[in-house]
């Protein structure tokens, strides 16, 4: 049993690497340094789950051995009970969770093998295969503070630096968040052009002015788990329909606020898709 | 009530965490709450992101854990044994390895039972197995199975994911403005592995430390005869060690994302200069949010603007050795008590290194 299932994680794991390499889709877990390890290592998980899959048919075949799974019957109880807290009454979950409970040995055997933690295992393949891959939202980012200022991206400031005076208008959030790190007075930056994307976001802390609101992105270091929020304000035109969360595009111009804090005059905003690349690396 | 609790295993637990959310969803109104409510789509985000979070540990773990079991069936088919063979048969070409083996063989002799230079030996592993934190518990099994001491395998563990090039290498990328970020850390990191190891190999017998389940596995080990098809019984050594690895990193996935979805981070992080608040605040960060030591030095540097550079330093240090994720991966092999141990001194020990670096610079 546990050969088999191992073969059939292999080979999930194995395609689900394959897909998400092949769809640009990796980028949404991890940082692109880890794209071609992440792809070989695909390929040898699904080689060896073939290869293993194959031995195991093939030894089964020799051997005509018999399945030793099978359904405990207080288990089985157990799955009716939950069912029919859907159907009919939530009482019937408090039921189930006393036959947990209640100590039986051929029941307790059946948690020696494992079945849940191999259950785990599957559940976790599968979600990862079906349920379409998702960037972070603002929820994540509210439970971690948000930086205005600079932080450090190496990368970026060296070539955000180099090209300062002539056109800015390429600049990505990330550049303008690691060039100022470089240069923090918000002067320096007053008039220049500015056209970046990023996801809209409203933290409570703040006390942002009404028509203030904050375009956000993700910066990456390893993968999403350290995913911190960088920030920019923004005005919002009067009468803009835009939600927390929304994808937009802004044009505009560098100008200060009533606190000397650095914001983004809006001249221009449109609704976009989620990038393939939501994230700053 | 003493029975009752000693047959509530953890998967029984799980299985009752699972029953009480079902319970909660229904008690909240099933799906059109979450679809209609404005809380409800607040919790729903929360769940995706939690799921986005789950996966991106697995997805980024998985190469190194693939490779740390490829590494782990090579040792347990007795790889480095045919190398060393063929290195010494054609020595002449394969000089620099022929070098460092006859080395390490002469010193073998010279310090045979001396505490000290096996564990300092085994520390150095790291630097020729470059494989972050997830990918060396397989290989700390195999060399438990190959007949290692539990405080040898523990000085592995803590000092491999420091003491190995592309760790070195991303810390030097990331701290080039300040190179004794790099040399603090590895030597820190040698030495409170050592240091670590070494106390614990004090403790007879040994095995008292190893999980009775791993245990067992040694002794069968013992018993077993090799197979007459090499490539058959890689195939199962293979199998068994992902399999028995890979539940466990969903497991400690599944922990660390959870504290991350629920736990806000700016409790932590808002702390910032003082020297004494600002250590503790970055290492429960290292250990709540469970990142790959290969990387780590990029994220510490995003912190280093707002944070003393003891507390960078100690996130730097803590982070590798322990974090949820990796004790998860841990309880596999060693009880419980050990890890409580050994959780304790490299907290104490990477707190102190952090302060004495607070206090100097």
């Amino acid at each position: 049993m546990r050969d088999f299932l191992s073969s059939i994680v292999l080979i999930g794991m194995g395609l689900y690497g394959v897909l998400l390499y092949l769809t640009n889709k990796l980028s949404l877990y991890i940082h692109p340094r880890f794209f071609e390890e992440s792809f070989a290592a695909s390929i040898v998980a699904l080689l060896m789950g073939i290869v293993s899959l194959g031995y195991f048919v093939y030894k089964n075949k020799n051997i005509k051995q018999k399945s030793k799974f099978s359904i405990n019957n207080q288990m089985l109880l157990i799955l009716v009970l939950v069912i029919l807290s859907f159907v009919i009454n939530t009482l019937f979950l408090v039921i189930a969770a006393f036959l947990i409970i209640i100590p039986n040995k051929e029941f307790n055997k059946l948690f020696k093998s494992d079945v849940l933690g191999n259950l785990l295992i599957v559940a976790t393949v599968l979600v990862g295969l079906i349920l379409p891959p998702k960037s972070l939202s603002s929820i994540t980012a509210s439970q971690r503070s948000i930086d205005l200022n600079s932080i450090n991206l190496t990368q970026n400031t060296i070539s955000a630096v180099q090209n300062f005076n002539k056109s800015t208008s390429n600049y990505s959030l990330g550049d303008w968040i690691s060039m100022q790190s470089f240069n923090p007075d918000p002067l320096y930056y007053k008039d220049k052009d500015v056209k970046i994307s990023g996801f809209l976001y409203k933290p409570d802390n703040l006390n942002l002015p009404e028509n203030v609101v904050l375009i956000a992105r993700f910066v990456v270091t390893c993968c999403a788990v350290d995913a911190r929020p960088v920030g920019l304000k923004v005005t919002l035109p009067e009468n803009a329909e835009f939600k927390v969360d929304d994808w937009v595009e802004i044009t505009g111009k560098f100008g200060l606020d009533d606190k000397n804090e650095l914001i983004v005059i809006t001249e221009g905003i449109v609704k976009i898709d989620i990038p393939s690349s939501p994230y700053i690396f | 009530m003493k029975k009752l609790f000693s047959t509530l295993n953890i998967n029984k637990s799980i299985l009752l965490i699972l029953l009480a959310v079902i319970f909660l969803y229904q008690i909240k109104g099933g799906y059109d709450y979450f679809e209609f409510s404005e809380e409800g789509q607040i919790i729903a985000l929360r769940l995706q992101d939690f799921i986005t979070l789950v996966l991106s540990i697995i997805v980024e773990a998985f190469p190194f854990i693939i490779l740390g079991v490829s590494l782990s069936t090579l040792i347990a088919l007795n790889f480095f044994g045919w190398l060393k063979r063929k290195i010494y048969n054609h020595k002449k070409i394969l000089f620099p390895l022929y070098f460092i083996y006859e080395i390490s063989g002469r010193l073998d002799r010279k310090f045979k039972s001396n505490r000290v230079y096996s564990h300092v030996k085994v520390s150095l592993l790291g630097v020729f197995l470059p494989v972050c934190e997830c990918g060396n518990i397989p290989v700390a099994r195999r060399l438990l199975l190959g007949g290692f001491s539990v405080s040898q395998s523990i000085t592995f563990l803590l000092a491999a994911p420091i003491l190995n090039p592309i760790t070195f290498l991303t810390t030097l990328e990331a701290f080039n403005y300040d190179k004794s970020v790099v040399v603090i850390r590895l030597l820190a990191g040698f030495i409170i592995a050592n240091l670590i190891g070494i106390i614990l190999s004090y403790k007879k017998p040994q095995n008292e430390f190893l999980n009775l389940d791993f245990y067992q596995e040694i002794c069968d080990m013992n018993d077993h005869k090799h197979t007459k098809n090499r490539f058959v019984e890689a195939i199962g050594i293979f199998q068994r060690e992902f399999i028995e690895i890979f539940k466990v990193l969903i497991f400690g996935a599944l922990l660390a994302a959870a504290s991350q979805t629920f736990i806000p981070r700016d409790i932590i992080t808002t702390i910032g200069q003082n020297p004494l608040l600002s250590i503790l605040a970055m290492l429960l960060l290292a250990f709540v949010i469970s990142i790959c030591s290969n990387v780590d030095a990029f994220f510490a540097l995003s912190y280093a603007n707002t944070f003393t550079i003891g507390s960078v330093l100690g996130f730097l240090i803590f982070g590798p050795m322990i974090d949820i994720k990796i004790l998860t991966m841990m309880r596999t092999t060693y009880k419980t008590k050990l890890l409580a141990i050994v959780t304790l001194l490299v907290f104490l020990l990477s707190f102190l290194t952090a302060l004495i670096v607070n206090f100097i610079k």
